[in-house]
């Protein structure tokens, strides 16, 4: 009877978490071609995400920065870095630096990041506090429980527009703030599978 | 006894390995042993590493991830057509009409559709060939400018029609330079036997242009204008809108049924020579009712007229209606027809007074005689051919034409001759010296002329994905102009005083230049006709492929022909009683000899709608080489010019062999001949709807009674969000052309299938157009029914699929959740529609053009698409495995996008503009889409029209939300009450 229950135990906990994206995919720290730092350029530089992640107000994807885009800065800060030695090589040569991709949805998943954006969705509530990751990783587990979560009750998560890039920020009480914001942002997130299966 | 105890001592005992080593323990070890092995590999193997390469410099007017939109245009078929190009990073992935272009307004046709398709042909030639080997394009092109400069007077250039200005001026600069040169042009679909009567009537060659806006009486011989012979886009649409006005009455003499009869109120089956005995009776009775000057000798030279009784009555109905409807008529010959046939046609409508009325002849507005040596295909051949046998001929240089369409002894005396080509694909069967791989038209630089006068701009959206030049570099290359295509354009807008940026935003400037009106001003003078054969053949240009210049275009090839429901491939079509008379059935290869001695095998097809002394077969197939172009019956042989014409049949005989057709009809019908036994060809009217224009007015529609005593099986549902989507599908504008269905397949990913699954019934295609012939008075018509998925809200799919994957969303539609489908494939048989496609296999990676995959880990699959294929691919919409189920989903990434953009915009008219891909195509406006709660959209009023109706509602109380709109028709004198004559409807075979 012990060992039955043992047994069933272990079995239950291979799959609800061996084989979820809790265990599988939280914590995905792949190496990038440059280590670029956001905390960095988060809390020292004080960038704000939109700076380099410019469309994300606009798109479905929130764009990787051009190298364009690093080297209005970096044309004169750090030019001896080795790093930047080699983003100015890249610059130059105008070929494409290969970032590794750390959050991977499936491709019938569809995404769209300017509705969440706009609508009061922090860039925190996914990719955890990135202002304060050297190198990026996955935070969430990015299941599509997960996402549920936040489509069924999305006042838990809701903050002002004007906060979404604000990753530090603390609502007094989220509650409050949710079901206001939900109003005044008219948000039906919805449940059906056409909302993000096509 | 010990039997028994043996049996229970075992009981227990049994055990995986002391069970009977059988087939099904066997599988059992099996499925067991690969289970545990996924799971391991499953935990051990993650996600690829996945790239982003983010672009170097900051990308102007671009955001990743949204389309760009691009205005281009191209000659398709013989129209220019603007075009908006939508693209993705740099990636054109589909191809739609220009709404600012007054050729389409938006619409399209299959051919523009498909063309996208073509630009990542991987069969399209990428290098240059000197002698066989790859040689740098240069290198070809000094090759080829030796041997012109060698002996001009001994070059011949053959050109397809070119509406270019840039080739215009290049072609006249080329002339200047080497005076001798010789430029032809050929093109199998140019009505050139109308272009010689207007000829022999005007004194310059033109078109005729019917404006169906005046027009009243539409009397037609056997032309196509809706179809492979409409003059553009366009026209379509007003044909349509005069035709709803119910002030339009169109009757159609045919040999062969086509999209355009089946949009007719009467049809009359009759063969070529039938139908010119018939204008020829029309039009002796209208010129002795006018007398015009020396109307005895005309009516002598149309000679003594014999009609067989039902044809008289015909006539004696069809000459009051043309008086009757003077100034407002219009006699319309089809391309197939002598030029004597067109000289009537067009001296008839200057008698009716229908010149510049309901008939406007226009002249051209290049001025092809004076670059080109020939003015119809007849002479440029003749020409070729005297050419050939007197040797004279040291150099012959393609540029853009299809040099397969020549025939194969011309091409034998050619074999002396340098044979240089620029063509998209390698020209099979001719001995070339170089080969140049031509650009696609979305990557080139070009300024187009259309007919009616619009300049429109040809502008690149992709670098060319090959070493390709242009028409225009090469013939720039010939005129030793070293100008780049661009410049060219540049250099002509700048003369034109035309802001170029402008026409890049806008694609066209509407009237750019006027054509001239024509008048009919010569006597009428007919040549004695040969005696016609008992039978004859027909050959037309095929509804999918052209005249051969698609043939390796896929999709195109699985699109089944309107009339005989065919994909990969041609057949005769043939009319029951000859095939009664000759004991053949459908698929019989039959051997065809014609008066000219010429022969060739083909499988017939049986059709009712046929002539019963015609055969007709489409042109183009199995001509060339490529992938998917060796399907079907090749006819070019059999005539030493362009084969389309009409032959006379010495005789027909059947072969001991019969073939499969790939003929869609029969896949997923709603009557298929299994149902009928339970008496659903009573029900026939209940699911295509026709009615008369009298019914229309007399009967009350009752077809909207949703509260039926038929219940629901299953709770109803209730839908209460803001956006709900519904669609209306006007079958009076239908008129089977295809455009929605090739959109669809450009749109949402479709893959091809191949002819031998096409046979096992298992095309893709979301949405069929369902073909009915009708029988009433002796002449049968066909009629058209698009069914997609009409998104049930009480949805019979829903009910049986086990792991929900197909459900309903709160916006009413009937969604289909790919990665939770596990493929068991209930709905698809629960569905009374069968719009429902099953992905019996990974298609894309069956496609014969995919290529071999890196394998990542284990499960990965061996093939996939060709790298220039998945450039096509929408990104907005799910790549869809094999085992899957699917169907139309209302183009849900369009609604959702648009949705997204409203909301991010705080824009909610963005949502009223929503059009559905097929609805985008349809060039006759029957789709009509949006949101069924708004009800100021055209699609909402058009719901609760008197003609509406829900297909299966009354039978199943489905409610889909796709609504159809009856088609009415204005019969002369068939029975005005045609429910009763339904009974003669048939499905096709017989």
């Amino acid at each position: 009877m012990v060992s039955l229950t043992i047994t069933v135990g272990i079995i239950i906990h291979l799959f609800w978490f061996w084989f979820s994206p809790k265990h599988l995919n939280v914590g995905y720290q792949p190496k990038q071609p440059i280590p670029f730092s956001h905390a960095v350029h988060v809390n020292k530089v004080g960038l704000d995400c939109r700076y380099c992640h410019s469309n994300v107000e606009k798109a479905a994807h929130s764009n990787i920065p051009t190298t364009e885009t690093c080297m209005n800065c970096h044309k004169n800060v750090k030019t001896d870095s080795k790093h930047i030695k080699k983003l100015t090589k890249y610059y130059e040569s105008g070929t494409p630096i290969e970032w590794v991709k750390v959050h991977m949805l499936p491709d019938y998943a569809y995404f769209n990041h300017s509705a969440h954006v706009t609508v009061g969705v922090s860039c925190v509530q996914c990719h955890g506090n990135v202002n304060k990751m050297d190198v990026v990783y996955q935070a969430k587990p990015l299941s599509m429980g997960w996402c549920l979560e936040c489509h069924r009750n999305p006042e838990n998560y809701l903050w002002p527009v004007e906060e979404v890039t604000n990753l530090d920020f603390k609502p007094d009480d989220q509650l409050k703030l949710g079901l206001e914001l939900k109003e005044k942002y008219n948000v039906n997130p919805g449940e059906a599978c056409s909302v993000c299966h096509r | 006894m010990s039997q028994i105890s043996n049996e229970k001592q075992n009981e227990f005992n049994e055990t995986f390995f002391s069970e009977p080593k059988t087939r099904r323990s066997a599988i059992k070890t099996i499925a067991s042993g690969m289970t545990i092995a996924s799971l391991s590999a499953c935990s051990s193997i993650r996600k690829p590493p996945q790239i982003i390469q983010a672009y170097a410099t900051e990308q102007s007017n671009m955001i990743v991830g949204k389309p760009t939109y691009y205005a281009t245009s191209a000659v398709i078929g013989n129209n220019v057509e603007g075009m908006l190009v939508t693209t993705h990073e740099g990636r054109p992935i589909k191809l739609d009409g220009n709404p600012n272009h007054p050729n389409n307004m938006g619409a399209s046709n299959a051919h523009i559709q498909a063309e996208i398709l073509n630009l990542y042909d991987p069969d399209r030639l990428k290098e240059s060939q000197l002698n066989n080997t790859t040689a740098p394009l240069e290198s070809v092109l000094n090759a080829l400018l030796t041997d012109i400069k060698s002996s001009p007077s001994k070059t011949v250039i053959l050109m397809n029609d070119t509406e270019s200005l840039v080739h215009d001026q290049l072609i006249r600069r080329i002339n200047q330079r080497y005076p001798g040169i010789t430029f032809l042009r050929i093109n199998a679909l140019r009505n050139d036997n109308e272009r010689v009567a207007i000829k022999a009537l005007t004194g310059t060659y033109g078109y005729v242009n019917t404006n169906y806006r005046e027009t009243s009486v539409i009397l037609n011989f056997n032309k196509d204008f809706l179809g492979t012979e409409q003059l553009n886009v366009s026209t379509i649409n007003e044909f349509m809108d005069k035709k709803q006005t119910r002030t339009l009455t169109t009757i159609s003499c045919t040999s062969s049924l086509t999209t355009t009869d089946s949009a007719a109120d009467e049809v009359i089956s009759l063969s070529i020579p039938d139908q010119e005995l018939m204008l020829k009776a029309i039009a002796a009775d209208i010129i002795n009712v006018y007398k015009p000057t020396n109307y005895k000798k005309i009516i002598q030279s149309l000679g003594t007229v014999t009609l067989p009784t039902n044809l008289m009555e015909k006539k004696s109905t069809i000459v009051p209606l043309l008086i009757k409807n003077r100034g407002k008529s219009t006699i319309l010959i089809g391309a197939i027809h002598s030029p004597d046939i067109h000289k009537i046609g067009l001296y008839l409508n200057r008698l009716l007074k229908n010149s510049h009325k309901s008939t406007v002849i226009h002249s051209d507005l290049l001025n092809y005689s004076k670059r080109f040596r020939n003015n119809t295909t007849n002479e440029a051949i003749q020409l070729l051919t005297d050419k050939a046998s007197k040797k004279t001929i040291k150099t012959l240089v393609s540029i853009g034409f299809d040099m397969n369409q020549l025939s194969q002894p011309l091409l034998h005396k050619l074999s002396d001759a340098s044979i240089y080509s620029l063509s998209s694909y390698k020209p099979s069967h001719v001995p070339l010296k170089g080969v140049i791989p031509k650009t696609h038209f979305l990557e080139e630089w070009d300024l187009l002329l259309s007919k009616e006068g619009h300049l429109s701009i040809v502008q690149p959206v992709i670098q060319p994905l090959g070493n390709r030049a242009s028409i225009a570099t090469v013939l720039s290359a010939l005129s030793g102009s070293t100008v780049s295509d661009y410049n060219h354009v540049k250099n002509h807008l700048q003369q034109a005083s035309i802001n170029m940026s402008d026409l890049l935003r806008k694609g066209v400037q509407k009237n750019y230049r006027n054509p001239q009106s024509l008048f009919v001003n010569q006597q009428l003078t007919l040549n004695t006709p040969k005696k016609p054969s008992e039978k004859t053949l027909t050959i037309i240009p095929s509804n999918s492929i052209l005249d051969g210049r698609y043939s390796n275009n896929a999709w195109l090839q699985e699109t089944p022909d309107p009339f005989s429901k065919l994909t990969w491939g041609n057949a005769l079509y043939i009319h029951t009683d000859y095939a009664k008379q000759l004991g053949i059935k459908t698929g019989r290869l039959v051997h065809i000899t014609l008066d000219n001695n010429q022969s060739f095998n083909a499988p017939v097809i049986i059709l009712p709608g046929q002539n019963k002394s015609t055969l007709t077969i489409s042109m183009g197939y199995n001509q060339m080489n490529g992938t998917f172009s060796e399907y079907g019956t090749s006819v070019q042989h059999i005539s030493s010019t362009i084969s389309n014409g009409v032959y006379g049949i010495a005789s027909v005989e059947p072969l001991n062999e019969t073939v499969v057709l790939a003929d869609t009809q029969m896949n997923h019908g709603l009557d298929e001949e299994t149902l009928a036994a339970s008496g659903i060809n009573d029900r026939i009217n209940h699911i295509l709807t026709i009615k008369s224009v009298n019914e229309l007015t007399e009967h009350h529609d009752d077809h909207h009674d949703t509260s039926h005593h038929i219940h629901s099986l299953f709770k109803e549902q209730t839908y209460h969000s803001e956006y709900q989507w519904g669609m209306t599908i006007d079958l009076d504008r239908c008129m089977g052309c295809n455009a929605c269905s090739v959109a669809c397949q450009s749109e949402n990913n479709i893959p091809i299938v191949g002819k031998t699954e096409v046979i096992k019934g298992r095309e893709m295609s979301w949405i069929r157009t369902d073909r009915y012939f009708k029988e009433s008075d002796g002449a049968v018509n066909m009629h058209f029914q698009p069914v997609a998925c009409v998104h049930c809200e009480n949805a019979p799919c829903e009910q049986v699929c086990p792991v929900n994957a197909t459900v309903h969303d709160d916006e009413g539609l009937n969604v289909m959740t790919y990665n939770r489908c596990i493929g068991t494939r209930y709905c698809a048989n629960n569905c009374p529609y069968k719009v429902r496609r099953f992905n019996f296999f990974d298609w894309h990676q069956k496609n014969p053009q995919s290529t071999k995959k890196n394998r990542i880990h284990l499960f990965d699959y061996f093939r996939e698409p060709s790298a220039e294929q998945q450039m096509q691919f929408n990104p907005e919409v799910t790549v869809r495995m094999r085992g899957v189920m699917e169907k139309c989903t209302y183009c849900i990434q369009r609604l959702k996008t648009a949705k997204i953009d409203a909301k991010v915009n705080n824009d909610p008219s963005i949502i009223d503009s929503i059009q559905t891909a097929c609805q985008q195509a349809c060039p006759s406006t029957a789709i009509q889409f949006g949101n069924i709660k708004n009800t100021t959209l055209k699609s909402t009023k058009l719901r609760s029209d008197k003609r509406s109706y829900l297909l299966l509602q009354k039978e199943l109380n489905t409610k889909p939300r796709t609504v159809y709109l009856c088609k009415i028709t204005n019969p002369v004198w068939s029975d005005r009450n045609p429910s009763h004559q339904t009974k003669g409807t048939t499905h096709g075979h017989s």
